[in-house]
Order: structure tokens, then C-alpha cells, then sequence
């Protein structure tokens, strides 16, 4: 292992989520008002407005208030979200399961297809397959996630009554086994997933192929070609793992939008995860909710991409004898 | 290149099995199969979900859906509007107007089978009034209990409450919003508890029990029916009450029959107006929209700090030109396009859905009557200017004054129909000489410029908004009235004499008496033009009549989304 880079990635990550940190910091502070007027707004009497303040600390001079908020943070205290009058870890927690599920599997199905669908366009470049392949997944990419899965609701929910249309589980279902219930949540991930997953797939084909592409112009695929080796092989075994570098990154960065949730995909099928939970924040202007989510997010980009750089290590010789 | 695929492939499936292995709360695992029984359940597709169901620290108007399972003392028949007793069997009030006697049913039972008396209702009452003098106490009620100087036990069934004032709207502002709540779950609470209280199992005394635990957090909410309530029992089994957060896939759900009420949107009423099997109904609860104009007189209404009124003073010294422009709106072509016919065109100050309340003038579209009020006035000159790249002849007078005026714009999402209403606005008044200059601004910043220690108070001519008053006319009467100015006044009109008569029409317990002085504060508002409602909008509301009947319209031209729909519904 190559412990000079590896200390050098996480020092580079500490140093990015406190920069993060520093940013949700100030972003809150220069948002218009004073953060207790939102209190204020929401009903809340001045006096306890008052508590609220000396409990967050914001009677305190500004630097003593960020040491407060850092505290704060690394206790793992976000603070109570106006809308739930909950604490916010608890809050995202609930939703983070339900995002984490619905992501991950359409991020498989993007990532796989994207995958093989990028090597079958590469490996037939200029051929009508590579042409068709480009350009459906240019359209797929080009449309919003929020028309696709309008009409893929209308197509296969409304009209074929196919699949269930929205939410997690049939509306009033209780008291049936933990089979029915996995069975009726599977149901429901159908068009979100697909909706999802359709929405990032176009991405991964167009990386993978351009990617393959570059790497199918190296010396030594020409120098497999002419060993005799069979084209199949020498895509697999030559070119594959050299064209994975830049999958691995947007990989990564895709893993850790994950938490992040999909806003659209979410809304428009009403699926109870971070997403939606963030545009509720935003709306009915949760800060503290708000910021949470930001910093969870924050820290599930920074340690993805952090793995990404420890996976470089392994995959890229040229790291590991650095 | 396989192992990555594999390690998603079981990291999802873990990942995936895990989050379904852990059920929702009303799931429980490991029992025998239970098939759902086939009940019938009403399923009502909502966009905003309740937030709070502690009846005494709700602020949000979608936390009443959350607070079916409570009951007040009186209700509003939904089909008549009169006064109905629910917790109450019967009320009197003394001859000076200062002493309600209310008697109390004796047959109810709250849901977890205690017996309903008077203890719980004088504890929920005098809870809120005890706190009046503590201002941390953040009682939501608080303003509705304001005249009640003392609430009593006179029986075992038997309430007395004294006012401080004989106040004419006790029945609805006061004994028909304030949700009693059974004294021996609350009665043990400090204050703070009982308003920090996050009430998940809520116990009430209504036809309906909330199923599991409430959270704020959920996507559904589902009521079953109380078999032991006292009053009309409810034909279903059951309301579902379904948070969609996108307004297009509840219509979908509504067309695939998985919700059976809704309210749609003018566009997909017209997709559904004529379907087989779904019946379509115009929504027409107090609302109000109104054009207001910046009549602030400095001299005679002084406010601390403000000395300059940065508003046009020609709107605030000619009414002429205030009529004139109340006159050159043609404001059913606003309801019948903006609104797509679901509202009134507007003219007093209470809207039409209050009913009796309403004094019923006709809006008078004269382009020709503005015009002769305007010339009245002095303005018979024009001037041409520039108007957003175009040029606009607007009049002048002699003195050289333009009748060339800024005008609010919200730009917040609910202001929809204020931003498609506001091209036609332009037109009509344009048509006469009058020229808007149209300012965006968000609901926050026009607010400050009403606040009495901004520096932009005032910094406005005219703009547009609106309220929701509820059937009562005193709340929406007092926005004009000189001691809300600074507070829910946005215009700064003060006119003692109109003060006087909002002040008398809320003492006056006699509806005859008060109706008079009701019509005579619209009259007066009216006549000023400084206030100039637009419409009273509507909405739309539709539900699937194939499978359902005995659905009722509150008031009859109301939302469907009322408990004496709920009670009255029938499966087909």
C-alpha cells in the first residue's frame, strides 16, 4: 500500500468537508434575517425565540458561534427540524433507507447496462448498432427525469394497470407479512427505478464508450491485435480495465449522490426519501433540516469519492508503485 | 470487471432486503397472513401533509386533517351554515350578551372509552385562557379567547363562560374553532408539555380514531370509523388521507381509481369534465383578491419614525381616480379566464361564499364611468411614456401630474393567478389612461413594506393579494380598521367612523342588528375605492360518483373535503 497517498487523500477530504462545513456555516449566517426570525415566523413566542438562540448558541460573538457549530456537528447534533419537530439526524434517517434502496438499485442497472451497452457501441464504432446506441442514449439523457416518468406512470400505471403508480408500499396496507410487504415495496420500486435508472444510464454508455474509444488507439491493443489475440479477449482482458479509470470516478461521485436522494424521481412518484424530504425543507424553509441534509450529502460525496481514490490505488499500478 | 458487478449487485440486494425487512410501524412481521378485509375506505389525495396534531400548538391549515379524531362544541352544518351543537347539546346566552350557558351531551364517550363532562372542556378552555398573561405560552387560540374573562363548571354537564364583551361571532370564532381535548391525558401536563406534546395517539371524541401513530414524516393518514360515537354515525369504514407530492400523479391516481377525491387543477378539470363516472364541482370558500392602494395620510394618521409617505399621492388624495379604476377592470373576464369560471367577480370586501354576510353590490364594468371620473378629476391630457419597451398613453392634469403608478407583483408560488390576472389589469386600465409600472417582489418584501419600523414602509402605490377570511366577517373587517395598521393593515386606511363600526358590529348578538352595521363597514369601503377586491376565487374539487354518493358541498358551493360529506358518503 502506498501510505504517502493514502494520508494525502485523507487529509485532502478532511480539508474538503471543513471547507464544507465552513460554507453551510457562513451560507446560513448571510441568509437574510436573523436565523431566530424564522423561529419567530413560525410562531414561535420572542422569549422562547431567545432560548432557542442562547441553545444554539447565536448570542455568542461569530467565532465562538463556529466553534459551537462544529461541536455541534461532530457530536452529531444537527439540531430539531421546525416542520417535524424532531432532531434532524432522526429525521433523515427515517428517509435515508428508502433513498438508499431506490438509488442503489437503479444506480446497479444504470451502472451494469451502461456498462455493456458502451462496450457493444465502441466495439462496433461507425456500425448502424453504435449509431442507434448513441443516440438513444443521448435522447434518454436529454429528457427529464419528470416527463420520462410521467409517461412511463401513464403507460404502464394508468393504462396497462400494470404497476402501482406512487408511494412505497399500497396505500392503508398493514398487518401482513414481511413477505407480502417486500413484495408490495418491489412492486413500487418498478417505475422509480426504471425512471431513474433510464435517467443516469445514458451517461454511463456515453463515458464507457468514449473511454473504450480512447484506449482502443493505445499501442498495445495494437499490439494484441496483432498477436493474434481474439477481438472479444483483448476488449476484455486489454482494453476493459483500462477504460474503468474514468468509470470508477463517476461511479463514485454517483454513489455518493446517492444520499442526496433524486428530487425529481421522488416527487414525482411520491417515494418518501431524502429528496423529497430536502424540498420540503426548502419550501417550507427548515434550516436547520436543510443544512443537515447539505452536510450528510456533503460527506457521502467526499468519502465516496475518497474510496474512488483508495480503489485508484489498487486499479492503477501506476498509484500503487508510485 | 464481473467482481464490481457482483459487489453492486449484492450490496444492493443487502442494502435492499434490509430496508424491507424493516417494516413500517403497522406491519408486523412474522404473523399468519392476514388478507386486508374489503372495507369501504375513503381515499382523499392531498398535496400538503398535517404537521402538528396537538390541538393546542397547530398552526398549519393542513394539520386540520391530522385533527378529524376531535370535536368542538359547535359546528356549521355544512348544508344549511347554521349552528349545529356537536359536543354541545344546547347554549343560551344572557340578555346583556356577557354569559353563555352551554349544556354539554351526556352520551359521549372519548375513544379509548372514557366519559366525556364538562371537566374536559373547561380544562382545554381554561388552559388557553389562564395563559392570556404569559406571552411564552404560544397558545394557537390564544386571539380566540381574548373576551373570556372567566370559564366555570356549573354541572356535571354544564359550562358558563363570561366575556369581557358581548361578542357577536362567540359561536363560530370562539366555540366552533377551539378542539376540546380529554383532560385526563392533557390534564397533568405543565404548560410547556402541553404545547411541546407530540400527541402520536391522538384521543378524541369524533366518528373518527386515528389508525397506528400519527407522524409527521408518513404519507398516509388513515382514520377508521368509532363505533361508540354519539351523534350520525358514518356509512364507510373508513378515510385515507394520501400525500402526493406532485399534483399530476395525484390526477393519475385519481384516473387509475386509486384516490376517490381530489382537487384538480383548472387544465385537468378540463381533461375530466365529461367523463363517465366522475363528477366534477366548483370550490367556493371565502377567499378573497383584491387590488390595494396606498392610502397612508401622514398628516392625519402620525406614525412614530415615518414622516413621508413615499406611495403616489395622487392615488391617496383623488377617489375619483380610485373609482376609476375599480370601474375599468372587467373582472368576470378575470374569473372566466384566470380562474376558468371557478369564482365571483368581486366588489365588497366580504366574499360572496360568507353568505349572509356579503353585501351583494354588482361589479359595474364602465370603461365609459371611468373615463368621466377620471376627466372630473383633471386628467383630460395625455402624455405618452415608456412602459417595459412600449410606448402607453397615460392621462395628465394641468399640473402636470401622470397617472403613471408602480404596482406589486408577488412572485411567490401560490400568486399564480396574480401574475396571469395582472396582463388583463394592464390592459383595462391602459384602455382609460392609466399606465402600471409592474413591480416582482416576494410576499416578504412587500410585507416589510407594510411593517411600521421598515425603511421601505409604505414605498409602494398599488399591488395585489389576497386573504382567506372563513364565514365570519369580523376578521376580514378589521384589516382596514386604523389598529391594524402596522399589523394585518395594508393599505393604512384610518377612518374613524369605519372603526366605529366594525368595533359595534362584534358586540351586536342579535344578526338582524349586526347585518345592518356589517352592510354599512362594506358600503363604506366600497365607496372609498382604496381597497378594490378583484374576485373571490375558487377551486375545483372532483370525486369518482361511480363509486360514491351522498357527497355534500360545503354551503353548498363549498369544498367536498368537510365532515358532514364524511358522515353523509355512501358506497354505491
Amino acid at each position: 500500500m502506498n501510505y504517502k497517498y493514502f494520508m494525502k487523500k485523507v487529509v485532502q477530504s478532511l480539508i474538503t468537508i471543513m471547507i464544507v462545513l465552513t460554507l453551510t456555516f457562513i451560507l446560513f449566517r448571510v441568509m437574510p434575517g436573523d436565523p431566530t426570525a424564522m423561529f419567530v415566523k413560525n410562531g414561535i413566542d420572542p422569549s422562547v425565540a431567545e432560548k432557542v438562540k442562547e441553545d444554539y448558541g447565536l448570542n455568542l460573538p461569530i467565532y465562538k458561534q463556529y466553534f459551537v457549530y462544529l461541536k455541534n456537528i461532530f457530536r452529531g447534533d444537527f439540531g430539531d427540524s421546525f416542520s417535524f419537530k424532531k432532531p434532524v439526524m432522526k429525521v433523515i434517517g427515517d428517509r435515508l433507507p428508502n433513498t438508499i434502496i431506490l438509488a442503489l438499485c437503479a444506480q446497479t442497472l444504470a451502472i451494469g447496462f451502461g456498462i455493456i451497452f458502451g462496450m457493444i457501441a465502441a466495439a462496433n464504432r461507425g456500425k448502424k448498432i453504435d449509431v442507434g446506441l448513441l443516440g438513444f442514449s443521448l435522447f434518454i439523457y436529454a429528457i427529464p427525469a419528470f416527463w420520462f416518468g410521467m409517461v412511463l406512470m401513464v403507460i404502464f400505471g394508468v393504462n396497462l394497470g400494470w404497476v402501482p403508480l406512487f408511494g412505497m408500499t399500497t396505500p392503508g396496507l398493514r398487518n401482513v407479512t414481511k413477505f407480502v410487504y417486500i413484495k408490495d415495496v418491489a412492486k413500487h420500486l418498478i417505475l422509480p427505478v426504471l425512471t431513474l435508472g433510464l435517467a443516469i444510464f445514458g451517461s454511463y454508455v456515453m463515458i464507457m464508450r468514449s473511454s473504450l474509444l480512447d484506449v482502443f488507439t493505445e499501442d498495445y491493443i495494437n499490439t494484441a491485435r496483432a498477436k493474434g489475440f481474439d477481438r472479444r479477449y483483448i476488449i476484455r482482458k486489454h482494453a476493459l480495465p483500462n477504460a474503468m479509470l474514468p468509470m470508477v470516478t463517476v461511479i463514485a461521485t454517483s454513489i455518493g449522490f446517492i444520499v442526496s436522494g433524486a428530487i425529481q424521481t421522488e416527487t414525482v412518484f411520491t417515494w418518501p426519501g431524502i429528496g423529497t424530504l430536502m424540498l420540503k425543507a426548502l419550501v417550507a424553509r427548515d434550516y436547520p433540516l436543510l443544512q443537515g441534509s447539505f452536510i450528510i450529502t456533503s460527506f457521502a460525496v467526499v468519502t465516496a469519492n475518497f474510496l474512488a481514490d483508495i480503489v485508484y490505488m489498487y486499479i492503477d499500478p501506476r498509484i500503487k508503485y508510485e | 470487471m464481473k467482481k464490481l458487478l457482483s459487489i453492486l449487485l449484492i450490496i444492493t440486494l443487502v442494502i435492499g432486503l434490509a430496508a424491507c425487512g424493516a417494516p413500517a410501524d403497522n406491519t408486523s412481521g412474522g404473523e399468519s397472513p392476514v388478507e386486508p378485509d374489503v372495507k369501504h375506505i375513503l381515499n382523499l389525495g392531498i398535496t400538503s401533509f398535517p404537521t402538528n396534531v396537538n390541538p393546542f400548538s397547530q398552526r398549519m391549515q393542513q394539520d386540520h386533517d391530522g385533527l378529524r379524531m376531535y370535536e368542538t362544541l359547535v359546528n356549521h352544518d355544512a348544508e344549511s351554515l347554521e349552528f349545529e351543537g356537536l359536543l354541545a347539546d344546547s347554549w343560551t346566552v344572557s340578555d346583556d350578551g356577557l354569559v353563555w350557558t352551554i349544556k354539554l351531551r351526556e352520551d359521549v364517550t372519548w375513544h379509548d372509552g372514557e366519559k366525556f363532562d364538562a371537566e374536559d372542556v373547561v380544562f382545554t378552555y381554561k388552559t388557553i385562557v389562564d395563559s392570556k398573561g404569559n406571552e411564552s405560552a404560544a397558545f394557537t387560540r390564544k386571539a380566540e379567547v381574548k373576551y373570556i374573562d372567566k370559564v366555570e363548571q356549573t354541572g356535571d354537564y354544564e359550562v358558563k363562560f363570561t366575556t369581557s364583551i358581548p361578542v357577536a361571532n362567540f359561536l363560530i370564532e370562539t366555540l366552533g374553532v377551539i378542539y376540546i381535548v380529554p383532560e385526563h391525558i392533557w390534564g397533568s401536563m405543565a404548560t410547556q408539555e402541553l404545547l411541546d406534546y407530540p400527541n402520536e395517539t391522538p384521543i378524541g371524541t369524533s366518528p373518527w380514531k386515528i389508525v397506528g401513530e400519527f407522524n409527521p414524516q408518513n404519507t398516509e393518514l388513515e382514520y377508521e370509523r368509532y363505533d361508540g360515537y354519539y351523534g350520525k354515525m358514518p356509512k364507510i369504514d373508513g378515510l385515507l388521507y394520501i400525500m402526493f407530492e406532485n399534483k399530476d400523479t395525484m390526477f393519475q391516481a385519481f384516473k387509475a381509481g386509486n384516490i376517490d377525491m381530489f382537487s384538480p387543477s383548472g387544465t385537468q378539470v378540463t381533461e375530466l369534465e365529461g367523463t363517465e363516472g366522475i363528477t366534477v364541482v366548483k370550490n367556493l370558500q371565502p377567499k378573497l383578491t383584491e387590488i390595494g392602494i396606498n392610502v397612508w395620510d401622514p398628516e392625519k394618521t402620525p406614525i412614530e419614525g415615518q414622516i413621508e409617505n413615499p406611495g403616489n399621492i395622487i392615488l391617496r388624495r383623488e377617489k375619483n381616480v380610485r373609482q376609476a379604476i375599480d370601474y375599468a377592470l372587467d373582472k368576470q373576464k378575470l374569473v372566466d379566464d384566470v380562474l376558468k369560471g371557478a369564482g365571483y367577480a368581486g366588489s365588497t370586501l366580504v366574499p360572496t361564499s360568507a353568505g349572509k354576510w356579503h353585501l351583494d353590490i354588482q361589479h359595474d364594468y364602465n370603461p365609459e364611468k371611468a373615463i368621466k371620473l377620471l376627466e372630473e378629476a383633471g386628467f383630460t391630457n395625455f402624455e405618452t411614456v415608456e412602459i417595459s419597451g412600449r410606448e402607453v398613453k397615460v392621462r395628465t392634469n394641468d399640473a402636470g401630474e401622470k397617472l403613471l403608478f408602480r404596482f406589486a407583483l408577488l412572485t411567490d408560488g401560490y400568486a399564480w393567478h396574480y401574475r396571469d390576472s395582472v396582463p388583463y389589469i394592464v390592459n383595462n386600465l391602459e384602455a382609460v389612461g392609466i399606465g402600471l409600472n409592474i413591480e416582482p417582489m416576494e410576499g416578504s418584501m412587500l410585507g416589510a413594506t407594510m411593517k411600521l419600523d421598515s425603511e421601505t414602509f409604505c414605498d409602494y402605490d398599488m399591488y395585489i393579494w389576497g386573504w382567506t377570511p372563513g364565514y365570519d366577517p369580523n376578521y376580514i373587517l378589521t384589516v382596514l380598521t386604523t389598529s391594524q395598521i402596522g399589523n394585518r393593515q395594508e393599505v393604512m386606511y384610518s377612518n374613524p367612523e369605519y372603526d366605529a363600526l366594525v368595533e359595534k358590529q362584534v358586540q351586536q348578538v342579535v344578526d338582524e342588528e349586526r347585518l345592518e352595521t356589517v352592510y354599512a363597514a362594506q358600503k363604506m369601503i366600497y365607496d372609498e375605492a382604496c381597497y378594490i377586491p378583484l374576485y373571490y376565487q375558487g377551486y375545483y374539487d372532483a370525486y369518482n360518483s361511480d363509486k360514491w354518493e351522498g357527497v355534500i358541498q360545503f354551503g353548498g358551493d363549498g369544498t367536498i373535503f368537510n365532515s358532514d360529506c364524511y358522515k353523509n358518503i355512501t358506497p354505491k
